[in-house]
């Protein structure tokens, strides 16, 4: 229940709330709670301003005419790549190519390893991992009748680190691609430890840090990792923008995999040559007001404090997990050792659909489904469906015990009906 | 709570599709909110007998996104006879609701309704899109059959 000081807490992060005024309405006529941050986050007016200023104020194609407008709007697009490879760790922005999202981010990343490793192309996943790192990865092994193997995780939803270790032994090597945060169970992959272990046998490392962005460390110099892939739309950026972050010397040796304006060097009818990382990767008009709204996303964080953040949404989660823990019949998914952003559950006897479904009659937002995952929860846990609940540093505790209250009501409207 | 208590007594036999549609639409839209909606439509979900195991097999299924229904149906001297289920109260209740309105009726009937209830009781605008999408396979599967047998069967 809640206590004084979560309440004290509530009040102290109000005037951050005052910046997400989609949150503060009536859904069904009941106050929204919008617990569905794993899918999409709001974005603060922060971000709308910039956008709206961008718009109004210097649009202009990037990169492209010698005038005042195309300069500034070209100024405002390079910011925000050094902004996201500061945001990163990045020493370069030349590592900071942007793409639709983390699925174009992975799909792009498996199209141009297809290319450069042909039948000698090698991947292994891990069994947690969203659908956008799973199945690129699969068709691009089946396209080249390379290799494609998941690693299998422990009974508490963590990657067996042993098996995984068996796995890059015995595996044609290649590239490892893991997520940073499974957006189902939650679980912290530790990426220090599985980048290591694939660095010593001459893996490759890419990371999904799609659920970990807004609330971990994210440090690509740090974990060395080569590639990195995220979205803006989970980040309180705008949807439609992405980013994929490769090791400067690895993406100058990467072919492109799509073609046209920008990103050619010099054209001919004999033959093309194409420009560096990361224009290479950037073909035709880049979703330059995207990038540069998602750097003000980026900035937005860093203004209040990456760690506050991080704090306060582990705070709610852990909330989220005793308030849960309460209702009898109900199982969370998963005990990893370190759990962030997200908790799946099911209830015995119900169904997610009907649990969600009535919940957003009052006003609470989750998430119910597959969670893009089904590699993880059919063949793991032989579930077709979860429901999710998946909280933002904007939310309150307050907000919680609402979604735990309309929970229980759910299902004592479900449960007679069994 | 049974709709056909809203009809004439001992007249519901006789009543058409629509009448009884329209006795489904005045009953949710006399609820007024969305929840209470929801609520009573999971009382008609206690009312679907389930299927057998042996039924709930991929050829009956009616694919949707989210929650999986199946569909047992039969032509019966010439009426539909269908049976259904879903893993689902909600689509349960949408299943008992039709099964109210369409089994027993001749299967031209079946095959040229117009099955607006979902959507007049505004059961269909609280839906999720994927969710109204399954509800409408729902209901073009059935015609689907009923037009099929009419189509094979010739005029009399």
């Amino acid at each position: 229940m809640l206590t004084p000081e979560l309440i004290a807490s509530d009040n102290d992060w109000a005037p951050v709330r005052m910046q997400f005024p989609i949150l503060d309405q009536e859904v069904f006529k009941k106050p929204l709670a919008y617990l569905d941050n794993a899918a999409t986050t709001q974005m603060p007016l922060r971000v709308l301003d910039t956008i709206r200023h961008h718009y109004l104020e210097q649009n202009a194609n990037v990169h492209r005419a010698t005038h005042e407008l195309s300069g500034r709007s070209t100024n405002a697009f390079e910011a925000a790549r050094d902004t996201v490879a500061r945001y990163i760790g990045s020493k370069s922005s030349n590592t900071i190519i942007f793409t639709r999202g983390t699925t174009d981010s992975l799909n792009m990343l498996a199209q141009m390893l297809e290319r450069k490793w042909g039948a000698s192309f090698s991947a292994l996943v891990s069994t947690l991992e969203h659908h956008s790192n799973f199945v690129p990865w699969q068709q691009a092994a089946r396209r080249t009748g390379g290799s494609f193997a998941t690693i299998p995780l422990d009974a508490q939803g963590d990657i067996d680190l042993d098996a995984y270790a068996k796995l890059l032994d015995e595996l044609p090597v290649g590239i490892v691609s893991v997520a940073h945060v499974s957006n189902v169970l939650g679980t912290v992959n530790p990426l220090a430890q599985i980048i290591e272990m694939a660095h010593q046998r001459g893996w490759l490392v890419s990371v999904d840090a799609a659920q970990s962005i807004r609330h971990e460390r994210v440090d690509v110099a740090a974990l060395d990792c080569d590639f990195l892939s995220f979205s803006g739309h989970k980040t309180l950026g705008p949807t439609g923008i992405g980013v994929l972050h490769g090791k400067e010397e690895l993406l100058n040796e990467l072919p492109p995999v799509a073609f046209g304006g920008e990103m050619v060097d010099t054209v001919r009818t004999s033959g093309t040559t194409f420009e560096s990382a990361p224009l290479r990767f950037e073909a035709g008009t880049p979703n330059y007001v995207g990038a540069i709204g998602l750097a003000a996303a980026l900035d937005y964080l860093e203004l209040l404090g990456r760690d506050v953040v991080a704090e306060r949404e582990h705070a709610l989660l852990d909330y989220a997990e005793q308030r849960l823990g309460e209702i009898p019949g109900l199982q969370i998914l998963g005990t990893p050792q370190k759990r962030a952003g997200v908790l799946s559950f099911s209830v015995e006897g119900v169904h997610p659909f009907d649990i969600a479904t009535l919940m957003d009659k009052m006003g609470i937002a989750i998430r119910a489904g597959n969670q893009c995952a089904q590699p993880l929860l059919n063949e793991v846990y032989s579930l077709s469906s979860v429901a999710r609940i998946s909280p933002a540093f904007y939310n309150t505790f307050e907000e919680i015990d609402r979604a735990i209250d309309a929970l229980e009501r759910a299902l004592s409207i479900c449960r007679p009906a069994l | 709570m049974r709709i056909v208590e809203n009809g004439t007594s001992g007249a519901s036999e006789k009543r058409t599709i629509n009448q009884q549609q329209d006795d489904i639409v005045e009953d949710f839209l006399s609820i007024g909110d969305p929840l209470s909606q929801y609520e009573y439509l999971i009382e008609f979900a206690t009312a679907l007998p389930a299927l057998d195991e042996a039924s709930k097999v991929d050829e009956n299924l009616v694919k949707d996104c989210q929650s999986r229904a199946w569909l047992v149906m039969e032509n019966r001297a010439g009426a539909l006879s269908v049976k259904a289920d879903s893993d689902t109260l909600i689509v349960r209740g949408v299943l008992e609701l039709l099964i109210e309105v369409l089994d027993g009726r001749p299967l031209r009937e079946v095959a040229e309704a117009d099955i607006y209830f979902p959507e007049k009781a505004e059961l269909m605008t609280t839906f999720s899109a994927s969710r109204r999408q399954g509800i409408g396979s729902i209901i073009a599967t059935i015609k689907r059959f009923a037009q099929h047998v009419c189509d094979a069967t010739p005029e009399e």
